[in-house]
């Protein structure tokens, strides 16, 4: 081990900020009476709570699939099993947990299966028209050779992710994208947070290789 | 941390370690120069993926997701299935719930304890004395010993209702000095 006698200056960040412990119990209180009233039957209910997470278990399918239409179909699978095995879920658990898990699992099955057949060029399966309509933030107004840069580096970046296995892009799109905790993707993926850990950091790693030319 | 744990640096890198962990990768990585590029360059990836999300917005409207859903379930009735209910592994878990776990594991000890130096929380004694019911006993009247150079004697006691036989002599050797006194209460 190298060990420097002067200090190195890294930014190491505070412990995690989590959103305010009213807000999250609230949300989870809010849904328990929903998933009960799912669990008798009702079918409105169970509308509530689909509206309520439809977009980030569809942002979660792309994530793992990188396919619009599968990540559609994947979402919509989710809710359907989601409501076949209401039965089964568990006062103590969350439902959001709940749902992520049962779209991780089936989003890790269909990528297994699909890898199994001949893929569609990474070229192909961007859909140059639907990437224009993405929602950029305000602050800006970018201009065309920015965002012709920010399009290319975005698609680098896409065909990194889509070079990792199911798995490692899992903990990747709910660490960075969905900003979840380590305890929290245990839940979702079933394991323990050591391995949270231990495939963050390889799954990192394995991008940094890939991204090399642009980071 | 003595050497390049890689995994305590993602969770430094992510704000997950806590206490002592936390304080030890912390200044691990501020003293050691593989440890502090690791960390730059996993810094760097996760910026890069941070302010470039995977941006595709949902193209169904929530009605009509919902609609395809809703014919999906009414499709398939009432087939159910099982899904695993998310929880943490029993380490984690306790690494989570550390401090309470600790409290109760102290509030226990302390109650323990506590009981322990109360006499009335001691028990009752485990062995109950009963007093002896007097059996009827036979009485000594006449005893005629085979053995000779044999010398017996009875005590009766009327009061205590016994009777104490004092045998000598008995067995018989040649040898005196090791000779024997026998004692035999027949009440007992």
């Amino acid at each position: 081990m190298t060990e420097d006698v002067a200090k190195i200056s890294v930014n190491i960040p505070e412990t995690v900020a989590s959103k305010s412990a009213h807000e999250v119990s609230q949300a989870e209180s809010d849904d328990r009476d929903l998933v009960e009233r799912c669990q008798r039957g009702d079918l409105d209910a169970y509308e509530v709570l689909v509206g309520r997470y439809r977009v980030k278990v569809y942002n979660l399918a792309f994530g793992i699939l990188r396919n619009e239409q599968d990540a559609t179909d994947l979402c919509q699978e989710a809710f359907v099993r989601g409501w076949q095995a209401i039965h089964s879920f568990r006062k103590d658990a969350s439902f959001y947990t709940w749902i992520y898990r049962i779209t991780t699992n089936l989003g890790i099955d269909f990528v297994r299966r699909r890898d199994r057949r001949p893929t569609t060029p990474l070229d192909e399966a961007i859909d140059p028209d639907v990437d224009a309509s993405v929602q950029e933030p305000p602050s800006t107004n970018p201009s065309p050779v920015d965002e012709a840069q920010r399009r290319e580096l975005r698609e680098q970046i896409d065909a990194a992710l889509l070079q990792l296995s199911p798995e490692h892009r899992v903990v990747i799109q709910l660490r960075e994208f969905d900003d979840m905790d380590y305890a929290a993707i245990a839940k979702v993926i079933g394991c323990s947070i050591g391995t949270v850990m231990s495939r963050l950091h390889y799954a990192r790693k394995h991008l940094q290789k890939l991204l090399k030319p642009v980071i | 941390m003595t050497h390049h744990n890689t995994e305590a640096i993602t969770g430094l890198l992510d704000g997950e370690l806590k206490g002592l962990r936390r304080w030890m990768a912390q200044r691990h990585v501020s003293r050691c120069t593989t440890c502090a590029d690791e960390y730059r360059r996993q810094e760097q990836v996760r910026q890069l993926l941070r302010a470039n999300p995977p941006v595709s917005p949902m193209t169904d409207s929530p009605e009509f997701f919902w609609s395809k859903v809703k014919t999906e379930i009414q499709r398939r009735g009432d087939e159910r299935v099982a899904a695993p209910t998310p929880h943490l592994v029993f380490a984690d878990w306790v690494r989570q719930h550390q401090f309470a776990v600790a409290t109760a594991a102290a509030a226990f000890i302390a109650v323990v304890g506590a009981l322990w130096f109360i006499p009335a929380f001691r028990g009752t004694p485990m062995v109950t004395v009963t007093p002896r019911t007097a059996t009827p006993v036979a009485r000594v009247e006449h005893l005629k010993t085979l053995i000779p150079h044999t010398a017996a004697t009875a005590f009766d006691d009327k009061d205590a209702d016994v009777t104490v036989i004092w045998v000598t002599g008995l067995p018989w050797t040649p040898d005196m000095n090791k000779m024997e006194t026998k004692f035999a209460n027949l009440d007992t």
